[in-house]
């Protein structure tokens, strides 16, 4: 996919990471391959629980030894991470690899001034003097755009709003300018208003520093302007992957498409009914046979309930998924009018316009109005 | 007196659920800073107790700030209507809604729920208003006792209103846990940590139209959810409003989750409201430079639309001290020097939408501004 020459920055093979529970095991990130270039940002995107944070983590090496099994190998920038000790991996963490999270409140610590939260890491990694770190976090306060930042280092995390403490985490995360910057749900927590400041910033901070960015969320309209590549995860594996404009004009995998389809836009008419996904993501520790998506996709025939799709490449260079009746395509098309005939009720959500859930009065026929959406290839038939 | 005015009101004949005129709520803010423990010391946000025993002014301790959290808002919704209450954090949204509960104490204002204007109305008799309206908070899981059983937790406003027998109570909690989309025989027994985020919200749902309230208000509903089940909240809410002719406040800070489900959208920016209007209107033409720049930042899920780039800069000026004339002046681009000594009123821009602005972007002020 990649071009031999470019070196690449980050290469996963093959990662899993189970948990015991007392359920039995959970495969939380399931046989994942991911590859990313210096400099570029990749989304992942998913629902809550399809291991999209344990994967990130998982690259990262966060997640606690016990009771956590971890297979496959990360590479990063040619250097393999896999059976790096915790004592290792603290050359790593802050300068090779940050994390922005969620929660700006609960990963800064409460009782520590922001002004050491952020000199902490150039103390430590960079060897630099009490002074010079100061000097430098206060010239950090101000790429992030922070006001009055002579003030706020002597501040603690509470005085400052939602917003102003992501700043601040994305200040530490960039600290010693490392080459690949985590953000898993930097924005989640924040108002539309400041989720726009805060993409606006790690976009502009990270091209500054020539960082590489994975950014995870579950709302594919954050990633849509702000990344080259996307992955979209389902149940522990990745399941559509491409670059963010072709995988916008050309998803093949119907969990993708109801993604999109439940963004919420401007343009939703009032009151109508609005996409939903039916149902919920599978429990891991007893994924169900086949595709995983199948028991909630509108196109989901018989094969899907017992044969696992491959992730294979499309033919549109760098874009792969992993499904038998894909969107668009004439199979796809089929299975769909197959399963509005057959009243399967997430082919009829899909075809349901209006706002009437009972599933009788469904079209029979396949009339499918994507009103507005950038994707309807291929299902204007 | 500095308001917002009443312009956007529907004639008081008019049927109307809630009519709330010229609310305003304080808070005693934080001590000043002379009589602080020490620097960083926590600021001593004081609510007055809801029980009453705090009416009237807040306590005026030597030293306490006083916060104003909503300054003289106005509004009404209509039977069977869908107010969407949009703004930042820290806006008042939510004390909106408290105040509109009683759940704190209007400093002036009126709230009338059904012609009865519930700030002067106290014990018995205000708690039997307020089981007409109910609230659906933002976080599922912890407005949700988590050592209940989900058909307790639906069961307690009806035990409370002693609603019919026990079978008929039952039968009931039956009834709208199926409506929500929980299968009762499962879910009756199970306690809040055993379901996710999107299930914890259809308990809160159930429990809040179970006893058939004449206003539903819904703080933030979906802003904890993923965007796939925040579209299955949204249309259970639609859903229960059709099947129960329920009146709703929406609040969120999100335009685009708004849209969908409201009849009119106000727009609410420190303590204040900016502009009233359908979403037809409201959408296609903002005459709010802040309605503006909420619109700008909703993300669009397509990679050919280049993201705004700063649509709102900074932040929230504190209410403390909030700014003179228009409040939201210190961040608009078209702010002049009118806006600083003036407050602006609201003004019908064009059928069916309010703006309070000296410069709005639709309506005859433009073409003056421009001339």
């Amino acid at each position: 996919m990649t071009p031999a020459r470019v070196p690449l920055l980050l290469e996963v093979e093959g990662l899993a990471t189970t948990f015991d529970s007392a359920a039995g095991s959970v495969r939380a990130v399931d046989g994942v391959w991911l590859s990313l270039r210096h400099r570029t940002a990749l989304g992942i995107v998913g629902e809550s629980g399809c291991g999209k944070t344990v994967l990130a983590r998982s690259i990262m090496n966060l997640l606690p030894r016990r009771g956590v099994h971890r297979e496959g190998r990360v590479r990063l920038d040619g250097r393999d991470l896999t059976g790096l000790s915790a004592r290792e991996m603290t050359g790593v963490w802050g300068v090779d690899m940050a994390m922005v999270f969620q929660d700006p409140m609960t990963s800064l610590n409460p009782v520590v001034r922001i002004g050491r939260q952020i000199t902490e890491s150039l103390r430590f990694h960079l060897g630099m003097s009490k002074s010079e770190a100061e000097a430098e976090a206060l010239r950090l306060l101000q790429s992030v755009r922070i006001p009055e930042p002579e003030r706020r280092l002597r501040e603690y995390p509470h005085q400052l709003s939602g917003g102003m403490r992501q700043r601040v985490t994305i200040a530490i995360a960039i600290a010693c300018a490392p080459k690949l910057l985590f953000a898993d749900e930097p924005t989640t927590a924040l108002d539309v208003t400041v989720q726009a400041q805060i993409l606006d910033l790690l976009d502009d901070r990270r091209r500054e520093l020539g960082t590489a960015m994975v950014l995870v969320t579950h709302d594919l309209g954050v990633v849509a302007g702000r990344t080259d590549e996307i992955a979209v995860m389902y149940a522990g594996q990745i399941v559509e992957q491409a670059p963010t404009p072709v995988l916008f004009a050309e998803m093949r995998m119907p969990y993708t498409e109801a993604l999109l389809r439940s963004v919420p836009r401007l343009t939703d008419p009032p009151h109508a009914r609005r996409s939903t996904i039916p149902g919920r993501p599978p429990d891991l520790a007893h994924p169900p046979a086949g595709c995983r998506f199948a028991p909630r996709c509108a196109y989901a025939q018989e094969r899907c309930r017992t044969e696992a799709p491959p992730l294979l490449p499309s033919g549109i260079p760098g874009h792969r998924f992993a499904c038998w009746y894909p969107v668009g395509s004439t199979e796809g098309m089929t299975a769909l009018a197959r399963n509005v005939k057959d009243a399967w009720p997430p082919a009829l959500d899909l075809v349901a316009e209006d706002r009437d859930r009972r599933r009788a009065t469904a079209p029979v026929g396949l009339e499918i109005n994507f009103e507005a959406e950038p994707t309807p290839k291929g299902v204007r038939g | 007196m500095a308001g917002t005015g009443t312009a956007h009101l529907r004639p008081a004949e008019r049927e109307h659920v809630l009519r709330v005129e010229g609310l305003t709520v304080e808070f005693a803010g934080p001590e000043r800073p002379s009589l602080r423990l020490g620097r960083g010391a926590l600021p001593r946000a004081r609510w007055r107790s809801p029980s009453g025993a705090g009416r009237g002014r807040p306590s005026s301790r030597e030293g306490a700030q006083r916060v104003q959290a909503v300054s003289g808002i106005s509004f009404d919704v209509c039977p069977g209507e869908t107010l969407g209450l949009v703004g930042e954090s820290g806006c008042g949204k939510s004390t909106v809604a408290k105040a509109v509960m009683q759940l704190v104490h209007p400093v002036s204002g009126s709230v009338e729920l059904a012609g009865v204007d519930l700030t002067r109305v106290r014990g018995e008799q205000l708690r039997r208003l307020r089981s007409r309206m109910q609230l659906i908070f933002q976080d599922p899981i912890s407005s949700l006792n988590p050592r209940r059983r989900v058909g307790e937790i639906v069961a307690e406003p009806l035990e409370i209103w002693r609603v019919g027998t026990p079978a008929e109570r039952a039968a009931r909690v039956d009834e709208v846990l199926e409506l929500v989309g929980l299968d009762p025989e499962t879910t009756r027994a199970r306690r809040p940590h055993e379901f996710s985020g999107g299930q914890c919200q259809r308990v809160s749902i159930a429990r809040a139209v179970a006893i058939e309230p004449s206003l539903l208000i819904c703080d933030e509903p979906v802003s904890a959810l993923d965007v796939s089940v925040q579209a299955q909240i949204l249309n259970l809410l639609e859903a229960m409003k059709d099947r129960y002719g329920l009146t709703m406040i929406f609040i969120a800070h999100d335009l685009a989750v708004v849209r969908s489900v409201s009849d009119r959208v106000a727009v609410m920016y420190l303590g204040k409201l900016c502009e009233v209007g359908t979403p037809e209107r409201l959408y296609e033409s903002p005459a709010h430079p802040y309605t503006e720049a909420l619109l700008r930042s909703v993300p669009v899920p397509d990679p050919s639309v280049r993201p705004a780039r700063e649509p709102l800069p900074g932040e929230l000026p504190s209410p403390l001290d909030p700014p003179s004339g228009c409040r939201f002046r210190t961040r608009c681009p078209r702010a002049r020097d009118r806006c600083a000594a003036e407050e602006p009123q609201m003004q019908e821009v064009a059928a069916g939408q309010f703006v309070a602005c000296h410069f709005p972007l639709v309506g005859a002020a433009t073409a003056e501004q421009a001339a």
